[in-house]
């Protein structure tokens, strides 16, 4: 009986060989800038590490992943005629043998992007239980569109961009994203959202003028770190949100900064806050 | 004694011979699959290149084996590619220039309209030019893809890792039940035994019955506040009692088929081994489940292997849980029917005296003592 039972418990430890033993595999890419003049990105990243930061001098693009064949696929592709470039792990359509251990393969699952400098890039990022850190120095972004799920996502703009980004929107669902320098992408039009996350916004940089800027926040905790030569205008529509205005009076339903007449930059933000709390931190 | 010693050993010898047979099985699967990829290992490697999503599609001319070098005066209208070779190039290749096994070297002169692809090795920029994309990937990623169905050996895999975890799963809850409620066991295996249609029957209709019962009743907590709030706990008790009394009742059957099985060995010895009895039950469904987790290469056989499993699992579970219901999780004995009463004697014979054949002594008939003043 003894003997029995070691033989099925053996079974069914060693019954499925195949299962636990992950195949991971590498993939390299990379292409010759040559005359690209713009490049549009479409990033689909499901889990793990996704890092994004400039390329290597003549390459449009370079990419380097690791995953787990078993349970993700990775893919990539190059429309010469559109300048895309679609790039992405997906988990979602994969199916093993009854064995599903994403967390194990998202957590050292990794795709390290890198993009050419000194062309305009449109970039579209989505992002799921991922952690993303999103280096923009040195790139020109002409429009970026982050929307992530469950991600942790560092964005930083560590130059100036060349020229006024189009379009800027971020999208930190129930993740957090923190935004480092967001003067710096010079963007005409701004939107960060959260829906039970958190959003941290420096919004440091080398930039002139008004800043727009769209915050609709919900469930969430927003944190502005506003330089002190800035002036805050904000307009939100609240509902049951806090808002630390300690310092700011209010004239025709917008908030005003201390001194903000007498600055030479300002933030202009508009949207809502529904059971939020937004902060603003001043910095030196 | 050697009768009985056979008896005890044919579950083992079942399960040796189910998993010899598996395991033969699978052997001749994959030295069948071994033996197509052996055949045209180059032709498997372009089908893998092709399916794969970082992969590329060649026609199986432009691949050569061993090294191959593209010269500086040459120029290759479409693909060049090798297999376990190095592929130089110092000419010009029109389409890609792709190496399995082995690393693509573009030299100086040397250019690539297309891609360079490397699989299991690397693409080696040494003064040439590449105007598509470089590429490596470690080795072909064409995974499971969603929808494919399970190769045999991963049906089979699964299949009895799946048996040998409800077996022992189903051991454990044997242990702990023998331990706990070893009488309740017995009850409901009694019944079984003498009742088995009738358990079979309740069974059934305890199966049918379960969904709307637990839809009754939840709608019965709906309509008081204090209902709603236990709705959550009502359905996770009322799962729990299902389930519970579906594995004692499928644990008396596994009893009884041990019983069959073991029958005559050990029926001198007081208590009966209950638990060699269970597991040997328990593995009569056991050997049947891993009969049909190797049925995936036996075509219409295993067909009938599943069902047969199936079937034989279902009519366990259905009679327990009958007897479960029919004995109230074993407190009390199931009411069973009166027999039909022996044939009682007519008025016709009752005047008739049974007389044993010796004969019956004579009584004497009392009488009265007699009056003194008789005397």
């Amino acid at each position: 009986m003894k003997s029995l039972l070691l033989v099925l418990v053996s079974l069914f430890v060693f019954g499925d060989p195949g299962s636990d033993a992950r195949t991971w595999r590498s993939l390299t890419a990379s292409r010759p800038r040559d005359a690209t003049d713009s490049l549009h990105v479409v990033l689909r990243y499901d889990a793990g590490t996704v890092t994004l930061g400039a390329a290597a001098a003549p390459l449009l693009y370079q990419a380097s992943a690791r995953f787990d064949a078993s349970e993700q696929r990775i893919s990539r592709s190059y429309n010469p005629v559109s300048g895309t470039l679609r790039i992405g792990l997906d988990s979602s359509a994969m199916q093993t043998s009854g064995h599903r251990s994403s967390n194990a393969s998202g957590n050292q699952a990794r795709l390290d992007l890198g993009l050419a400098a000194g062309i305009p890039l449109d970039l579209d990022l989505d992002l799921g239980a991922t952690r993303a850190r999103l280096d923009l120095s040195a790139l020109w972004v002409s429009a970026l569109r982050v929307s992530a799920g469950a991600t942790e996502a560092d964005l930083t703009f560590g130059s100036v961009n060349p020229k006024p980004m189009r379009d800027l929107f971020v999208d930190a669902g129930v993740g957090s994203v923190t935004i480092h320098q967001l003067g710096n992408a010079r963007a005409q039009r701004a939107t960060v959202a959260s829906t039970v996350g958190s959003v941290d916004l420096d919004l440091g940089g080398d930039w002139t003028g008004e800043m727009p800027l769209t915050m609709r926040v919900a469930l969430a905790t927003a944190t502005l770190r506003v330089p002190r030569d800035v002036g805050i205008a904000m307009r939100l529509s609240k509902r049951i949100a806090n808002i630390d205005s300690d310092g700011f009076t209010e004239r025709d339903g917008v908030m005003y900064s201390t001194g903000y007449e007498q600055t030479k930059r300002h933030v202009i933000i508009d949207g809502s806050a529904t059971l939020a709390s937004i902060d603003v931190v001043w910095k030196d | 004694m050697p009768a009985a010693v056979s008896v005890r050993r044919a579950p083992r010898l079942a399960i040796v011979l189910a998993l010899g047979m598996i395991a033969a099985h699978q052997l001749s699967a994959q030295a069948k699959a071994d033996s197509a990829v052996s055949r045209d290992p180059i032709a498997a490697a372009l089908d893998s290149l092709h399916r794969d999503a970082n992969g590329v599609a060649l026609d199986r001319a432009a691949i050569s084996s061993g090294a191959r070098t593209i010269e500086s005066a040459q120029r290759l209208t479409g693909d060049a590619a090798t297999w376990h070779g190095p592929l130089e190039i110092r000419g010009t290749v029109d389409g890609n220039a792709v190496a399995i096994g082995s690393d693509v070297v573009v030299l100086p002169g040397g250019h690539v309209r297309g891609d360079a692809l490397s699989v299991g090795g690397q693409v080696r920029m040494a003064g040439g030019t590449v105007d598509g994309e470089t590429r490596t990937i470690s080795a072909f990623s064409v995974g499971p893809i969603a929808g494919a169905r399970l190769t045999p050996a991963q049906a089979t895999q699964r299949a009895l890792s799946l048996a040998v975890a409800c077996f022992l799963i189903l051991v454990a809850m044997a242990l702990a039940v023998v331990i706990g409620a070893r009488t309740h066991l017995e009850t409901i295996a009694s019944t079984i035994r003498t009742d088995f249609w009738r358990s079979f029957l309740v069974g059934l209709l305890g199966e049918v019955a379960a969904v709307p019962l637990f839809l009754l009743s939840m709608v019965a907590l709906a309509i008081t506040i204090v209902g709603i709030l236990l709705i959550p706990f009502a359905a996770v008790a009322y799962a729990l009692a299902v389930l519970g009394a579906l594995d004692l009742g499928f644990l008396a059957m596994s009893l009884l088929a041990g019983d069959a099985l073991l029958r005559g060995e050990g029926s001198a010895r007081e208590p009966r081994p209950i638990v060699a009895h269970l597991v040997a039950g328990l593995t009569v469904f056991l050997v049947l489940w891993l009969l049909a987790g190797g049925a995936a290469y036996m075509g219409l056989a295993g067909s009938v292997l599943r069902l047969l499993a199936f079937l034989s699992t279902w009519i366990a579970a259905t009679v327990g849980l009958g007897a479960t219901i029919l004995t109230r999780a074993g407190t009390r004995a199931a009411s069973v029917p009166p027999r039909a009463a022996p044939p009682t004697i007519t008025e016709e014979y009752a005047w008739q005296t049974p007389t044993p054949v010796s004969g019956v002594a004579a009584a004497r008939r009392p009488t009265p003592a007699p009056r003194p003043s008789e005397r």
